[in-house]
């Protein structure tokens, strides 16, 4: 029998290094750092997300610690043995809860006096299955990262609220005005996926030639045909680089020496696939708010979310528009050093108020803020 | 104290110990001035005729646990096991009825399997009543092994957390703690209704008539885990190579089956004119019965959580050889020496009776103090019962405050009933039929053994069988 009062399960391994698994992670460091005694859990493979019960109570999740910085499992053990522990629990978060059937059996499973969240960070293989055999009651609530990600549960019949973050406050540096340069030095950060349209930040920023530059940083993600894809638009420009993996202090560094962030994610991709939702939330605009650097977001629901919050909605352009990416990128370039910083600097506290890692936890714990966008919602 | 107990079963339905023990401390509640409720099912046939006491109140709001099938063969499958190891929402409901209409002060649980055990507790536990669990049999083990297309241990263990115990037995205690422990908890033996015996201390070898037969018995559930077939085997070597002049009396409900196996196993060791099949007794006869009786063998269940015939025999003035694993064995005296340490080998059932026919001195050393140093203990009336009662008052004494995570009634039930449903619905939605006992006894291949009942003789059945569950339990 455990002795710590709250347990943090992913439905997904927490070794990729994703948007998700890393709010997750960041959420786990948040409750240590309110004083809560917790777990982390997560699956320890992608689990088949409808397998019948037999074999979803043969699954195994692995209890992680970070104290090397990096999760590593401590306890491996069945399904049937985690619901077990879960009665010992007091409260219980389960994040990317839309991709296994088995969130059921958490919900199941839980005593009465047991408080449990659920927050589904952008994977949804089950999400018509939940919404047809979930049973509201009072002791769950759904906690999104973002508005949008919320009204999304609330149009499955379920009603949500949200609550975001994002960064700590010591990760927060006072925006200074960067060296006066000719060129815009633009940045992109994510895993090198279709719905993230680096090409579009590729064919804007070729256009302008001499007068900016475009690094991009991040994993390759196992799609390899738009990796090569990326590499030959890359080759085309002259101005344009994957830079690949950076770990945190190196892409803060390289943020640090950037004028613009581009946030590119779009519904379409680049080979006309449409997507439900591309992005719950943005951490790559937070993150770049952090680091003093000016975020350019592409017009979908969760930038724009961000961005109004920020002050930032003059920034955002329609998805996949170029020509407007390119537009606003030259608006950059009239600025000054100064003036990026003194737009940055507003949105910083901004940021501050809402978005901070450091009371995630007592937020969440405190039931935090229920949107009206969300309850305006309910059917 | 208004007391509300809640059981399973409760007379005329009886299946063993757990509702007569019920229905005894229902009854001596009652006697010793408090008020009694009984909650229980609607158990629909029956198979046992016991009486019932009209001056308990009784009343039947859960669904029908069991189901039996009339005539002689024994015939109880459970109705479902979510019954047995999960919730009934319907049950949770009427049983919240119950309470906010009632208002007891204290709510004492028997046996809550069948019940859907983890919403009784849960919403027991809710109602914010104090509430007890009397441990007479293996609880844990019933709902670990219950936990089919769910997963609810947890669950139960939480619950434990939450209400209070008292137990037949130590060795009950401690097999109940395999899933979580009791806020707190306590051992108090079962008690046997002295007063109830008229014609106590009647029995012994001292009625024993020169060159008489000795009148053995063995009482009860008449059943083959209770080991009543090697007793059957021991009179055989008993009379045969011990050349002993011995009777065994049979008193109890016997199933045609099982009683053809016994005849057969008797028939088998030449001694089928010395067994006598009493069947089923009222408590009055019964125990008149056992007033003429020289000496009790009773095997008892392997895990036996208590044994009352134990007591009840010693009581009678007899001595008594019992089973080592029982937990009526925690009330003998620690230098008792009828203890059966092989329960299921005859022979060594043998040459303990042996003992006590032959070593007089012993036993009559024994038949002098046995009856009372077991009743110094097991006194429903003046010794169980209070002790009982007085471990409530001290639980109701200290517990004043609310818990820290306490919660209005009808939102925990709301939350037991969707917890439960969201089970469900899954299942259902993945296309996943409610697993039921009978299911599982076609999975075992039922047909295989309906043949090999009729191929193989009764008593090698059940001897198979005895060795089959020996494995089985070893194996895990």
């Amino acid at each position: 029998m455990n002795a710590t009062s709250a347990a943090i399960i992913s439905q997904l391994p927490l070794d990729v290094v994703g948007g998700g698994e890393r709010f997750t992670l960041e959420t786990y460091r948040s409750a240590l750092a309110c004083g809560q005694t917790v777990d982390l859990w997560c699956a320890a493979a992608g689990h088949a997300p409808l397998e019948r019960h037999a074999r979803r109570m043969s699954q195994a999740y692995s209890r992680l610690s970070l104290d090397s910085g990096t999760p590593v499992p401590v306890e491996t053990v069945t399904l049937q043995k985690l619901l077990h522990y879960q009665g010992g629990y007091e409260r219980v978060v389960i994040h990317q809860h839309l991709v296994n059937s088995s969130t059921l059996d958490m919900l199941s499973a839980a005593p009465p006096t047991q408080r449990i969240v659920l927050t589904s960070l952008g994977a949804e293989p089950i999400a018509d299955l939940f919404a047809k055999a979930y049973e509201p009651h009072s002791g769950v609530e759904i906690m999104e990262i973002s508005g949008y990600a919320a009204a999304r549960s609330t149009v499955r019949g379920m009603l949500a609220s949200y609550l975001s973050a994002g960064v700590w406050r010591n990760e927060l540096m006072p925006p200074e005005p960067r060296s006066s340069s000719s060129k815009v030095r633009a940045v992109g950060v994510g895993r090198l996926l279709p719905h993230k349209a680096f090409e579009i930040a590729i064919d804007a920023v070729a256009g302008l030639g001499n007068e900016a530059t475009l690094a991009i940083i991040g994993p390759a993600s196992g799609d390899a045909a738009y990796v090569r894809h990326l590499q030959s638009k890359v080759r085309r420009a002259n101005n344009c680089q994957i830079v690949g993996y950076l770990d945190d202090q190196a892409r803060r560094a390289a943020l640090a020496q950037a004028d613009v962030l581009l946030a590119n994610s779009a519904h379409v991709t680049y080979t006309g696939k449409r997507l439900d939702q591309p992005e719950l939330l943005g951490l790559v605009i937070l993150e770049a708010v952090a680091n003093g650097v000016l975020p350019i977001a592409s017009d979908i629901p969760s930038f724009r979310e961000i961005c109004t919050k920020l002050g930032l909605e003059r920034w955002l352009y329609p998805e996949r528009d170029v020509d407007a990416l390119r537009h606003l990128l030259c608006t950059v370039r009239e600025l000054s050093p100064f003036q990026r910083c003194r737009i940055v600097s507003e949105a910083a506290v901004r940021l501050g108020e809402d978005y901070l890692w450091d009371d995630y936890w007592r937020r969440l714990a405190g039931h935090g803020e229920v949107g009206p966008a969300a309850l305006s919602h309910v059917a | 104290m208004r007391i509300l107990f809640v059981t399973n079963l409760f007379p005329p339905h009886v299946i063993g110990g757990y509702e007569l023990g019920c229905e005894m401390h229902a009854a001596s509640a009652q006697r010793a001035g408090h008020q009694v409720l009984v909650a229980t099912s609607m158990s629909f046939g029956s198979l046992r005729k016991h009486s019932c006491r009209p001056d308990i109140d009784v009343r039947q709001i859960f669904e029908p646990v069991f189901n039996y099938a009339s005539g002689d063969r024994l015939y109880q499958r459970p109705v479902s096991y979510a019954g047995q190891g999960g919730v009934n929402p319907g049950n949770c409901l009427a049983f919240q009825e119950l309470i906010r209409s009632w208002r007891p002060d204290v709510i004492w649980v028997h046996n809550p399997l069948g019940l859907g055990p983890v919403g009784i507790l849960e919403t027991s536990a809710a109602s914010g009543v104090l509430t007890v669990v009397h441990l007479m049999d293996e609880l844990d083990e019933g709902i670990r092994s219950s936990q089919l297309g769910f997963e609810l241990s947890g669950r139960w263990a939480a619950v434990k957390r939450r209400v209070h115990a008292i137990a037949c037995s130590s060795g009950t205690l401690q097999a109940n703690s395999r899933i979580g422990r009791y806020a707190s908890a306590t051992v108090i033996p079962g008690g046997v209704e002295i007063d109830a015996i008229p014609c106590r201390q009647a029995g012994g070898m001292a009625g024993l008539p020169p060159g008489g037969p000795v009148r053995m018995v063995s009482f009860g559930q008449m059943k083959s885990h209770k080991g009543v077939q090697h007793v059957v085997s021991a009179l055989g070597i008993l009379r045969k190579q011990m050349k002993l002049d011995v009777e065994l009396h049979l008193i109890g409900n016997c199933a045609g089956d099982f009683d053809r196996a016994l005849c057969g196993i008797a028939a088998s060791a030449g001694c089928a004119a010395a067994l006598h099949r009493h069947g089923y007794k009222e408590k009055p006869n019964l125990h008149a019965l056992l007033a003429t009786m020289h000496l009790a063998v009773l095997p008892l269940n392997e895990h036996e959580a208590f044994g009352l015939v134990a007591p009840e025999a010693a009581v009678h003035g007899m001595c008594v050889a019992i089973g080592c694993n029982a937990g009526c064995r925690e009330v003998f005296p620690a230098d008792y020496p009828y203890i059966l340490s092989a329960r299921d080998d005859p022979q060594a059932i043998a040459m303990t009776v042996h003992r006590m026919i032959t070593n007089v001195a012993e036993r009559r050393a024994w038949e002098a103090s046995l009856a009372a140093h077991i009743a110094e203990q097991c006194d429903l009336d003046r010794v169980v019962m209070p002790r009982c009662l007085r471990y409530i008052e001290t639980i109701r004494a200290r517990t004043t405050a609310r818990p820290s995570d306490f919660l209005p009634a009808e939102e925990a039930m709301e939350r037991t009933i969707a917890t439960w449903q969201m089970n469900r619905n899954l299942s259902h939605l993945l296309g996943e039929k409610e697993a039921a006992p009978e299911d599982k006894q076609r999975r075992l291949g039922r047909r295989i053994n309906r043949l090999l009942r009729r191929v193989v003789p009764p008593a090698i059945q059940y001897q198979l069988k005895t060795t089959a569950t020996k494995f089985r339990r070893r194996a895990g």
